[in-house]
C-alpha cells in the first residue's frame, strides 16, 4: 500500500468513527441497522475495521506476483477444474449404482478439500517443472 | 513453444547484474529470471520488451525462435 493510498484509508476510518460518535451522539439511526444497535455504532465498527486493515497492511510485506506466479496459478487453476469435472461426473455413476447417502454438508467439505488439494499439489508440480 | 536463441544470460553477466537485481529491475522474481535463463519458461512480450529496454538493444538480440 503506497503512501497516499495508506492516507486516503486512513482518513476514511476516522471519517466513519467520527461520523459514526456524531450520529450515536446526536441520536440519530438508533434503531438497529445490520446488526448492530444503531447506524452509528455499525459506520464506528467499519472505521474501526478501516484502520485495522490499514495497520496491519502498514507492516505486511508486500509479496513480489510476476507473470510466471500468474501463469503457474492459471495452469493449476484449469487443472483443478477439469479434476472437479471429471470428480463430479464420477460421483454421478457411483451414486446410480450405490447411492450416496452422506449429508450434504460432509459431502461439500470433501469437494473443497479434494479442490484445495488438488490445487496445492498442482501448483507445486508445475512451479518446478517451470 | 520452446525459444531457440536466450542470450539473456549473456548479456546480464556482461551488465554484471546478479539474477535477483535484473528481477528487480524488470519487476520478476529471482526465480522467473532462473527459468527464462534455463529455457523452461517463455517470458511474455511485456517482460521481453522491459529487458529490450533495459539492455538498449532488440528483442531479437536477447530471443529468438527457429521458423
Amino acid at each position: 500500500m503506497n503512501a497516499k493510498k495508506r492516507k486516503i484509508t486512513l482518513l476514511f476510518g476516522l471519517g466513519f468513527i467520527i461520523a459514526g460518535v456524531l450520529l450515536n451522539s446526536a441520536k440519530i439511526g438508533t434503531q438497529e441497522y445490520l446488526g448492530f444497535s444503531s447506524a452509528g455504532t455499525w459506520m464506528m465498527y467499519i472505521g474501526f475495521v478501516t484502520l485495522l486493515i490499514t495497520a496491519i497492511k502498514w507492516k505486511v510485506k508486500e509479496r513480489k506476483v510476476d507473470e510466471r506466479i500468474n501463469y503457474i496459478a492459471a495452469k493449476a487453476n484449469r487443472i483443478t477444474f477439469i479434476a472437479v469435472m471429471v470428480a463430479a461426473f464420477l460421483v454421478m455413476v457411483i451414486d446410480g449404482v450405490y447411492p450416496i447417502n452422506m449429508r450434504y454438508g460432509m459431502f461439500m467439505s470433501y469437494v473443497v478439500m479434494f479442490m484445495i488439494i488438488i490445487y496445492s499439489v498442482s501448483y507445486k508440480i508445475i512451479e518446478r517443472r517451470n | 513453444m520452446a525459444l531457440s536463441k536466450n542470450r539473456l544470460k549473456e548479456y546480464r553477466e556482461k551488465k554484471g547484474y546478479s539474477q535477483e537485481k535484473l528481477g528487480g529491475l524488470v519487476g520478476v522474481t529471482r526465480q522467473t529470471v532462473i527459468s527464462i535463463e534455463g529455457g523452461r519458461y517463455v517470458p511474455s512480450l511485456e517482460l521481453a520488451l522491459k529487458l529490450a529496454k533495459l539492455f538498449k538493444c532488440k528483442v531479437e538480440d536477447l530471443f529468438g525462435v527457429d521458423k
